[in-house]
């Protein structure tokens, strides 16, 4: 395949000999000798240069950085490829690429340059690079190419075909998470419950009660529907809500690689202390993780899970806040633009055991106004959370915990049974 | 229109590609650049042109390539580029007169001109694309530069032009492939080495199969049909009386008439493969310099003078018979009123360069028509050593056909005159002429006789002296020179009533393959007879039976050709004598008191503002005379504690058996976490931040640095398990 370069080579080298015809300057046909010398070289080589070339490719995660389910996001990944020379004749001077898609979006390219490789042996090229963002990646096939010498022409052959690489989300240890803390205990020191027998109230029925939960006389008093209040109907599992149908921003600072990143520290921090979980999103729908006696799975399965999750799969946040049932404890992260969970947020909250929102914004989500306030007068804490804002909005969840829980200003609410 | 928009879309964005904005920053390309860029102005002096001109090109080049590669990094000025084209506009204006020499033949300061468009453009050039523009316009001077090139030590700037040119190509090659990659450069550099070798082979072994399969005119395995023009040789008479005429080297075919093309095989005149004798008989030097380059797509006889009156003995010009006028329009251009009121619908045009003084002579292919000195040459309307111009001609367009339909006459007597006492001649002519149906065919019947019967001087094969007398050669059987037969044939002409005179000339010569122009040498000063005809003007006619003649279209074998073309000989000639040569104009412009009374200042001054530049730098920034970005460091035991570092990596080698490779840092070698102890790898790591302090920080080392380095070595050394 002829360059650019080479096309204009060829163009020259053409203009040349015609110029040669016009004035019989026997000069250039000698330099134009040359210059088609040149190009039929240039045309040969790179067709010698890299047959029987053969290429392996290998992905590490580095010894420093394996700990825990991965590689995960910011891990240190290793690629070897080996290249070998099948035959005894040294090659020089060629080039092998692939698309990195773990690296960052800038050097997605990742180029090597080889300047000679002798005939029967090896060479390792080795690339170490820090995980850009979690996902499902594949890694692009391995191209040798060879433009030598001249870069008149090229030549690509395929090596090796395309690799998927799974990395994992960031987790980041939480030193407290008073959601979780609150569940485990309301497990550790379960209340004497008759969870379905001794209504302790009522309140408005929300899409997803349990019909035989329908306070009937109070709904004919009032006129819509109600649902009994237990008093012990808190699940002490976590409920984690994320959306991935309302993503915003760009690279890895998105709205939903946020919301993976506080989800899996979530219940990273609850697996670790003998604690459950329970996603809502993408297209997990309730799956449990952790230490609930129920067929969960494990942690490093649900982390898998986060690292398959992708824009638009799965149900919106407001189906999934639709399942949420009454009395969970529940760390919601949702979109400032999303005004419908928001408002379905602001809904629910009551019914919730205890419940802390985070809140995305600043992310290009359109501006939904006062959409907010309506969870600002809910009562529980509304942490906001721009791009490179986690760490301060981890921090803000471990903050939560601080003791005594119903004291700290901001902190879970206890959701205050008996209503209606 | 608004279907050539998307063309024209196309186009722009092409050349933006082509012109791409991105910085060059490579050094390399840019010395290439300029490299090319004084080869061009070199190559432009050798062939004569003005070493003034092309010094100052030269030098404000490198100043332009200087100042754009400090100004590299800044945002390009828009001011700038207004300014060259400004300059570039003046410079054209000023040599205006210069350029338009272009149209009689002078390309020189055509090429002149555009070493300062590159100098000046220079000034601006940020991009790859404007080099690849440099190099491409050096590349058009030198082109300039070859068209009068005709020595073979030109060879010398094709191939440094061929040079620069790979050199260029493997350059950008190389950095393209190294930018944004991970380099793993060479094992064994004599592998690499070997690689670049057989490279450079394979491109010439192949250059030298592209030139001979190349169809270039000749000596090529695709042969383009060749023109000549020659005279008629008496080949066309059909009679059996006469014998077969002699393998003069005319290969005009009857149905094509004067005006050939290449046989599609070669005659056999060259098989004799003739060689010009290095002394002739009586001691007389061989006589083989060249005396004309001529640049011409049709090969002719290239007629210098004609002559009308003979008396017996001597030839003499009449001087009323002056054929060449001056332009009224122009007084550089000259006309030849003789090819007015003909066919000269097919025209070509020659380049003369006089390399020797031709009094009374201006040389003209067949049929020429105008003519265009160079400044200040043809001043007396004789070719004088230096002279160049270049002359249209028009190919005459008559066949044997239309010369039978012509008649030979013409009113002036001066043309059918014979010396008294020339009975015999007459009745020699008519018996030769007896049979002729026409006054072509007369011609004819007389050349032929001559070539048959005529017994030829070889040994004196170019030389314009008569051997003997006219009743001699032509009834006593003396050996006659090529004047002896031209005097006989226009005598024998005009004996038979056909108004005639003599040519002076030279033969078309020898088609250098190098240079492409045909040598002419003095070996090839001939004499022939023209013929007048009625409506197709003089015609040519040559009983000479030249055996030394190499025409165009008779080449027999393509290497044979080059060896007859001498050009083995020329260029080991020119080998020896190139550095002689390539200096002379240098040394002839150093000679000048001037010119070593100016270099002599420049370099003063350029040392005095150096002094000045480094005196102001220690005054505007005292203490930090160390401080200069990317400078080396010297001083307070740095050296030591470098030689201390490189012990290390010494140490390295030997323990862990991994090499330090070109591409890694300091710090990437000496950081080996997995196979080293952590009190070692302490060790390494004070080591590496010491090393990058002695090489790059300019601040004073701290005080036993160079003592715990030495101590934290030894502890190393000491060390047996890493």
């Amino acid at each position: 395949m002829i360059t650019t370069k080479g096309a204009g080579f060829l163009a020259v080298a053409i203009l040349v000999f015609m110029a040669g015809r016009m004035t019989l300057v026997g000069w250039l046909y000698l330099v134009d000798a040359v210059l088609w010398g040149i190009l039929i070289l240039s045309a040969i080589i790179p067709w010698l240069s890299i047959p029987f070339l053969a290429a392996e490719r290998r992905v590490h995660r580095t010894a420093s950085t394996a700990d825990g389910p991965g590689p995960a996001e910011g891990d240190e990944v290793r690629i070897k490829i080996t290249v070998r020379n099948r035959t005894f004749v040294p090659r020089f001077l060629f080039t092998l690429f692939y698309e990195n898609p773990l690296a960052d979006p800038l050097s997605h390219l990742q180029r090597f340059f080889v300047a000679q490789l002798p005939g029967s042996r090896r060479i390792t090229l080795e690339t170490t690079i820090e995980a850009y963002k979690r996902g499902l990646h594949h890694l692009g096939p391995v191209v040798l190419e060879s433009l030598a010498p001249f870069g008149l022409f090229r030549r690509r052959i395929k090596a090796a075909g395309p690799q998927p690489v799974l990395i994992f989300p960031r987790v980041h240890q939480l030193r407290r998470l008073a959601l979780v803390e609150a569940s485990a205990g309301s497990t550790a020191q379960p209340r004497k419950s008759i969870t379905g027998m001794d209504p302790v109230g009522s309140r408005h029925y929300f899409p997803g009660d349990p019909r035989r939960h329908i306070h009937w006389r109070n709904t004919a008093r009032m006129g819509r529907p109600m649902v009994k209040e237990f008093e012990d109907a808190q699940d002490p599992t976590l409920d984690l809500l994320y959306d991935t149908t309302h993503v915003y921003g760009e690279g890895k600072d998105t709205t939903l690689e946020y919301a993976i990143k506080l989800v899996a520290s979530a219940a990273d921090y609850s697996v670790r202390n003998q604690g459950s979980v329970r996603v809502w999103g993408g297209r997990a729908q309730g799956e449990t993780c952790g230490d609930s006696g129920h067929d969960e799975m494990s942690l490093s399965g649900f982390l898998e899970g986060l690292a398959r999750v992708e824009a638009g799969e799965g149900m919106s946040l407001t189906q999934s806040l639709s399942r949420l049932a009454v009395g969970s404890s529940a760390l919601i992260v949702v979109s400032a633009g999303d005004a419908e969970a928001i408002q379905l947020i602001s809904q629910i909250g009551p019914t919730l055991h205890r419940i802390a929102i985070v809140v995305l914004e600043g992310f290009g989500a359109p501006d939904g106004g006062g959409a907010l306030k309506p969870l600002e007068a809910l009562g529980p804490p509304v942490i906001k959370c721009g791009p490179g804002m986690l760490m301060e909005t981890l921090q803000s969840l471990d903050n939560l915990g601080g003791p005594p829980l119903s004291t700290v200003s901001g902190a879970a609410v206890n959701v205050p049974g008996g209503r209606g | 229109m608004e279907e050539l928009i998307p063309w024209l879309k196309t186009l722009r964005r092409l050349l933006s590609r082509f012109f791409s904005p991105r910085v060059e920053y490579s050094y390399r390309l840019r010395l290439i650049g300029l490299s090319s860029m004084w080869l061009a102005a070199w190559g432009i002096t050798w062939v004569g042109g003005n070493v003034w001109l092309s010094l100052a090109g030269g030098g404000l080049g490198t100043l332009g390539h200087i100042f754009s590669w400090y100004q590299r990094r800044r945002q390009p000025s828009t001011l700038r580029p207004i300014l060259l084209a400004v300059a570039v506009i003046g410079v054209f204006i000023l040599m205006t007169s210069q350029v338009l020499e272009i149209f009689a033949g002078n390309w020189l300061p055509l090429g002149h001109f555009l070493i300062f468009v590159v100098a000046l453009a220079a000034f601006d050039l940020r991009t790859r694309g404007g080099l690849y523009a440099s190099l491409g316009l050096s590349g058009i001077v030198v082109f300039f530069a070859s068209q009068q090139a005709f020595d073979p030590s030109f060879v010398i700037f094709i191939v440094g032009l061929v040079v620069l040119i790979l050199a260029f190509l493997t350059v950008t090659f190389l950095e393209d492939g190294i930018r944004d990659a991970q380099v793993h450069w060479l094992h064994h550099r004599a592998g690499a080495l070997i690689y670049w070798i057989a490279t450079t082979c394979a491109v010439f072994v192949l250059s030298g199969v592209a030139f001979w399969l190349m169809p270039r005119g000749e000596d090529a395995l695709i042969r383009p049909t060749q023109i000549a023009i020659l005279p008629y040789n008496g080949s066309t008479v059909d009679q059996p009386s006469l014998p077969e005429p002699p393998p003069v080297p005319a290969v005009i075919p009857p149905s094509t008439g004067l005006v050939g093309e290449a046989a599609s095989e070669p005659a056999t005149a060259m098989d004799t493969n003739p060689q010009i004798p290095e002394i002739a008989p009586d001691g007389v030097p061989a006589v083989n310099e060249v005396m004309l380059y001529v640049r011409s797509k049709v090969a002719s006889y290239w007629r210098g003078q004609t002559l009308e009156n003979f008396d017996g003995a001597n030839w003499e010009n009449d001087e009323r018979t002056a054929y060449r006028i001056r332009s009224g329009s122009g007084p550089t251009i000259l006309f030849n009123q003789e090819s007015f009121r003909r066919d000269n619908r097919v025209r070509y045009q020659q380049y003369f360069y006089a390399q020797a003084d031709h009094p009374e002579s201006l040389f003209l292919g067949y049929r020429g028509m105008r003519i265009f000195p160079a400044e200040g040459s043809l001043e007396d309307l004789s070719a004088r050593k230096g002279d160049s111009y270049r002359v249209v001609s028009a190919q005459p367009q008559y066949t044997p056909e239309l010369l039978r339909q012509d008649k030979s006459r013409l009113t002036n007597r001066r043309y059918t005159r014979i010396p008294a006492g020339s009975g015999r001649l007459r009745s020699l002519a008519k018996r030769i002429t007896r049979d002729a149906t026409d006054d072509f065919d007369r011609a004819e019947r007389i050349v032929a006789h001559l070539a048959q019967q005529g017994n030829f001087d070889d040994y004196r094969p170019g030389d314009l002296q008569s051997s003997t007398t006219m009743n001699d050669f032509l009834f006593n059987g003396k050996k006659g020179s090529v004047v002896d037969y031209a005097s006989a044939t226009v005598m024998l002409a005009r004996g038979a009533g056909l108004p005639a005179r003599m040519a002076i000339g030279y033969l078309p010569g020898v088609r250098d393959p190098l240079s492409g122009a045909y040598l002419v040498r003095e070996s090839d000063a001939h004499a022939w007879a023209e013929v007048y005809f009625e409506k197709q003007g003089w015609v040519p006619f040559d009983s000479a039976p030249r055996t030394d003649v190499m025409l165009p279209i008779q080449s027999d074998s393509r290497f044979r050709r080059l060896f007859q073309a001498g050009v083995g000989e020329r260029i080991y000639g020119s080998a020896k004598t190139a550095p002689r040569k390539l200096g002379a104009p240098a040394l002839d412009f150093l000679q000048n008191p001037a010119v070593i009374g100016g270099i002599s200042a420049l370099i003063t001054t350029a040392m005095a503002l150096r002094w000045w530049f480094s005196r102001y730098s220690r005054s505007a920034s005292p203490g930090q005379g160390l401080a200069l970005r990317y400078s080396r460091l010297t001083g307070n035991g740095r050296r030591e504690l470098l030689i201390l570092y490189s012990q290390l990596e010494k140490l390295l080698r030997r323990r862990t058996g991994v090499r330090r490779q070109p591409w890694q840092t300091v710090e990437a070698y000496t950081n080996i976490p997995d196979t080293v102890e952590p009190d070692t790898q302490g060790h390494l790591s004070w080591f590496t931040r010491a090393a990058w302090h002695a090489a790059y920080n300019p601040s004073e080392l701290p005080a036993g640095l160079i003592e715990e380095a030495r101590a934290r070595l030894s502890r190393l050394k000491a060390q047996r398990q890493w």
